[in-house]
């Protein structure tokens, strides 16, 4: 192991050291100490960004190609840490309020951030599996830590199982995929798939075989070179099942609007952002470096479950009373865009993901800190009409939450916009004619549900009397950034999108 | 495989499983008789010439007696957990090596299969052996039998992390998961004179080993599954006749695989002074083997004699915030020596 | 000969998942999945994959499935009650998953070559080979996935931990939907 091999983990090493310590620190303070172990989870969220440095410029695999610190895992472990500050600036209040235990939850939360780096930064199939079952596993925790509330029992159990049932499509196909090329390295298999490289020296030169001599020889070795596209098909599409829960994209998004309603409404905020962006970064490195779409009929199926997801996210989301049911709806519509995006099959493509990623989590995280922060104890105002007149009451949150809104709408000026913008542009470029016209119908759709949650604000007055406790500073801090980076990023895109352009030809360049 | 092999091998099995059940069932007698000598008393001493008969009439009384089976039974499990309980005990001697290599015809006569995974064989199969016991406790529906099959499930589970632990330092030394070769290393002498048996470089993990084969094997000071004093019998309680005396052969016989065990890993296994002629020298390591695993047996009944019984809850506590940690201690020390060593 | 051992394996793994869904008490399931482990170990023991086939019964059937029974019999499970399935799992689920392994039976028959697809006690993998490759090319994922473990660990304790006072709201919260 040398020094580069531990600078390429050394993020994810740092967020595991500091949730042990955060969780040792919980056990022994007594007094104090949910301000003590959010304060270490910020220095070491930070101490990460800072680990994350040294990875500049971009370097060679590490641990034999097990890890590539490429601009792609950077630009997501950038977003990732992102989240996760703003997320724990949001908490801090939130888990006072409801009396939580702040050191496991902190802990849990550094530990998911670590599985999502290793999901973006893994070249390999099996370190890819283990970062989702890490972030996984933490996530299905989280949503179920408001024990006593049912709802969020129910809710953690629902993930639970239906979240497992989902891994386990995705490992089938990982199989399935190694037992066609002999091998579970992205870059191998491209090589493998290519032709360019015999399955059998490949796994050689790689892994799969045990003791010098290959074990089962790979099916594409025995077809004398030629490769099992329909057992492949077959991978991708248990492959494209497991990725597609994970992303809450349409058919496999039922779980959704239960999870995101019952999980605490942080969890939920981190779910639908840092998760969500998670699995897209492993989505976009299996289906990009290793599989070639021109070859596989991968986009035609996303062709199918972006359809599916803009449409059922946006038509269920028009019925909905309860915000965060609302925003979980709302979620699969945005998933919907992003694979719009991801269908086109071009480096513009992936890297309007990476910049759809970072709007979206921006404006969902200001949304979901105004609902935390109104939720109140218990979380009891959490109905849409309980924001009748918050326009008046509290004008501050009230325009911060109308920012959020309005991004997701794509309004212009806001970095909703730009990112629909973008995803348009680049299906456009790809020819994909029919999936545009279907996009832009559904953003008019989502607009009236939307603009429901801001004719209430504005335009109503309050059924019943709802709190309205002063703002803590970390959340207006959190609303400050996340309104004031949607603002920006709807004016000044260039940086980011250049950026995800860079990293997005990178991994096309593993192509 | 020729028909000769074949058969060389199945006489191979049926005389090494008479061999075990004959020593099973002197096991009882041994025990029966060392205890009431250390209480002072005589024990069994009217059938045959010290009580020697024992254990046939013993035999004769089991399979006659008659089977009943209680009417609020789950019947196919009630039936398949004495079985489970047996099967898995006697299955562990078929990779327990009782003497050096020695070949006739190409058939190794004193181990009948050497397998690359020995060590881990007999624990996969002892681990398999809770399923006897706590499926008898719950099958038969009653509460004492249901109380002990869950304590000696969570006491199973729980010693089997302290054994795992206590060998894997016996295995870095050996660098071999098969039973011959970890007793093969074990040969010649330090400085001449001090065996160089694994017992004094794991002498913790001897320790470990020890404590937890006796709690694995459900024996005295650990026997809380079948308590008698608050839960009649335990997990056997609605078992009768030879049912009853499957469970009681399997206790056993995992008192004789530990003891084994025990011989194999630490004490060097069938080493000792071998002499004389060629056909004393082939038998003398039999005869080292058996001593060692005599010795065990009667550590197992010295013990019993001497320690009253611990409580649930202490029994919990020193496995895993004793044994456990022990283990681990020992692991840690041990690799970290092997590794300065080896660099 | 090791065909006919290979379908008997086969045959009742495949037999005791069956069981395990038809199964009405909790017991007899888990019984029925000791099988399949059971039986899943025996194949790897004729691939001559010793270690993967002992770990298995050790992991599986001797630590995880114990558990589980414990966990059943601690809580004196009775037999389930059927509630009325949904039509959707009644008259789509069964259908599906018979296309979905028709269709991937069909795959790999077509695919994958049907001479010397699988030799018997060919796995040339020792364990120390095993080990090797564990702790040099896989040793990342190796040293993470204890945190995988660790996560569970926290996870478990997280959710069922009795209340203490410095936690949760002083009454039950229920919320309103």
């Amino acid at each position: 192991m040398s020094p580069e091999d531990l600078i390429a983990v050394l993020p994810e090493a740092i967020l595991t050291v500091v949730a042990t310590a955060v969780m040792l620190l919980a056990a022994f303070r007594t007094k104090g100490k949910e301000e003590w172990c959010g304060f270490v989870t910020l220095l070491g969220l930070l101490a990460a960004m800072a680990a994350l440095i040294l990875q500049w410029p971009p370097q060679g695999p590490a641990f034999d190609g097990m890890v590539l610190a490429d601009p792609f895992s950077f630009f997501f472990h950038l977003l990732f840490l992102g989240i996760a500050i703003l997320i724990v600036l949001s908490s801090a209040s939130y888990l006072r309020q409801e009396r939580l235990a702040a050191g496991e939850y902190y802990a849990l939360l550094l530990f998911a951030t670590a599985g999502m780096g290793l999901m973006a930064a893994a070249n390999d199939l099996i370190l890819s599996f283990i970062g989702l079952e890490i972030s996984s596993l933490s996530s299905y925790v989280l949503v179920g830590f408001r024990r006593r509330v049912a709802i969020s029992s129910e809710s953690a159990l629902k993930y639970f199982l239906l979240g497992s049932f989902a891994t386990a499509f995705l490992l089938y196909g990982i199989a399935l995929l190694f037992g066609a090329t002999g091998t579970t390295r992205l870059t191998v298999i491209r090589e493998v798939l290519r032709g360019g490289l015999n399955p059998v020296t490949a796994g050689n030169s790689t892994e799969g075989i045990v003791g010098g001599s290959p074990v089962l020889l790979p099916a594409a070795a025995q077809l004398g070179g030629e490769v099992p596209t329909s057992l492949i098909a077959l991978a991708i599409g248990l492959i494209f099942v497991g990725l597609a829960f994970k992303v809450s994209a349409a058919p496999f998004q039922v779980w959704t609007p239960d999870v995101y309603q019952g999980a605490p409404t942080p969890v939920t905020a981190f779910l639908a952002t840092g998760s969500k962006a998670a699995a897209f970064a492993l989505f976009l490195r299996v289906f990009t470096v290793a599989l070639d779409g021109a070859v596989y009929p991968w986009p035609s199926l996303l062709w199918v479950s972006a359809v599916l997801s803009m449409f059922v996210g946006n038509l269920a989301a028009l019925w909905q009373s309860n915000m965060k049911r609302l925003l979980a709806y709302s979620s699969i519509a945005h998933a919907g865009y992003m694979l719009v995006a991801f269908t086109a099959n071009s480096a513009e493509g992936v890297a309007t993901v990476m910049f759809y990623l970072v709007a979206y989590a921006l404006m969902n995280l200001g949304a979901f800190a105004v609902i935390a922060h109104m939720g109140n104890q218990g979380e009891r105002y959490v109905a849409i009409e309980d924001y009748a007149g918050l326009g008046f009451r509290s004008p501050v949150l009230a325009g911060c939450l109308s920012v959020c809104l309005l991004s997701l709408i794509g309004i212009p000026l806001t970095g909703g916009f730009l990112g629909k913008f973008y995803v348009f542009r680049a299906a456009l470029r790809s020819d994909l004619l029919g999936l545009t016209v279907l996009g832009v119908l559904n953003s008019a759709i989502a607009a009236y549900y939307y603009l429901k949650v801001l004719v209430a604000m504005y335009m109503s007055e309050p059924t019943r009397e709802v709190p309205a406790p002063p703002v803590p500073a970390a959340v207006a801090c959190v609303l400050a950034v996340c309104a004031g980076g949607t603002l920006l990023l709807g004016i000044a895109p260039q940086s980011v999108l250049n950026f995800a352009l860079y990293a997005a030809q990178w991994l096309q360049g593993r192509m | 495989m020729s028909p000769l092999m074949v058969l060389f091998a199945l006489a191979k099995i049926v005389v090494i499983l008479l061999v075990l059940l004959t020593v099973v069932a002197y096991a009882v007698w041994f025990e029966r008789k060392l205890l009431a000598h250390m209480q002072c008393r005589w024990g069994p001493t009217r059938v045959g010439p010290h009580g020697l008969l024992q254990p046939l009439a013993d035999a004769i009384k089991l399979l006659t007696k008659e089977d009943l089976t209680p009417s609020e039974v789950f019947p196919l499990v009630y039936l398949l957990a004495p079985f489970l309980s047996l099967v898995t005990a006697l299955l562990a001697f078929a990779v327990i090596p009782f003497g050096p290599e020695t070949r006739v015809g190409g058939m190794d006569l004193f181990q009948i299969a050497d397998l690359d995974i020995g060590v881990l064989f007999i624990l996969s199969v002892s681990s398999m052996g809770v399923y006897g016991i706590a499926l008898a406790g719950w099958s038969s529906n009653s509460k004492y039998s249901l109380l002990g099959g869950l304590r000696s499930s969570a006491q199973m589970i729980s010693y089997e992390l302290a054994i795992g632990l206590s060998i894997i330092g016996v295995l870095l030394l050996t660098g071999s998961l098969s039973l011959r070769a970890i007793v093969e290393n074990q040969a010649g002498a330090y400085w001449g004179f001090l065996p160089r048996w694994n017992i004094i470089p794991q002498f913790a993990g001897f320790v470990c080993f020890l404590v937890a084969a006796i709690a694995e094997t459900n024996r005295l000071p650990f026997d809380l599954p079948e308590a008698e004093t608050e839960l009649v019998a335990g997990y056997h309680t609605e078992y009768s006749s030879m049912k009853f005396g499957m469970f009681f052969m399997a206790e056993y016989a995992n008192m004789v695989t530990a003891s084994c065990l025990a011989t194999l890993l630490f004490f060097g296994g069938w080493h000792g002074p071998v002499f004389g002629p060629a056909i004393l020298q082939a038998l003398l390591p039999l005869l080292w083997f058996s001593l060692k695993v005599l010795f065990f047996l009667f550590l197992y009944v010295w013990i019993r004699a001497t320690l009253p019984r611990f409580r649930y809850d202490q029994l919990m506590a020193f496995g895993w915030k004793f044994l456990v940690p022990l283990a681990l201690g020992n692991l840690v020390v041990t690799s970290l020596v092997l590794a300065i060593r080896w660099s | 000969m090791y065909q006919l051992l290979f379908f008997v394996f086969a045959g009742a793994a495949v037999g005791f998942a069956i069981n395990l869904l038809l199964q009405r008490h909790p017991i007899h399931s888990a019984l029925s999945l000791i099988g399949v482990m059971a039986s899943l170990a025996s194949l790897y023991l004729m691939l001559g994959a010793e270690f993967i086939a002992a770990a298995q019964i050790i992991v599986y059937a001797g630590a995880i499935m114990v558990l589980f029974v414990f966990v059943i019999m601690l809580l004196n499970a009775g037999e389930e009650e059927r509630t009325q399935r949904s039509r959707f799992a009644k008259y789509l689920g069964l259908p599906l998953i018979l296309l979905l392994v028709t269709s991937m039976a069909a795959v790999i028959y077509r695919q994958v070559p049907q001479d010397a697809m699988v030799r018997f006690g060919d796995f040339p993998g020792r364990t120390a080979d095993i080990g090797r490759r564990l702790f040099l090319n896989y040793l990342l994922p190796f040293e993470v996935v204890s945190i995988v473990i660790l996560v569970a660990i926290i996870g478990t304790v997280v959710l069922a931990r009795k209340d203490s006072e410095t936690e949760g709201p002083g009454k039950a919260v229920v919320s309103e939907k």
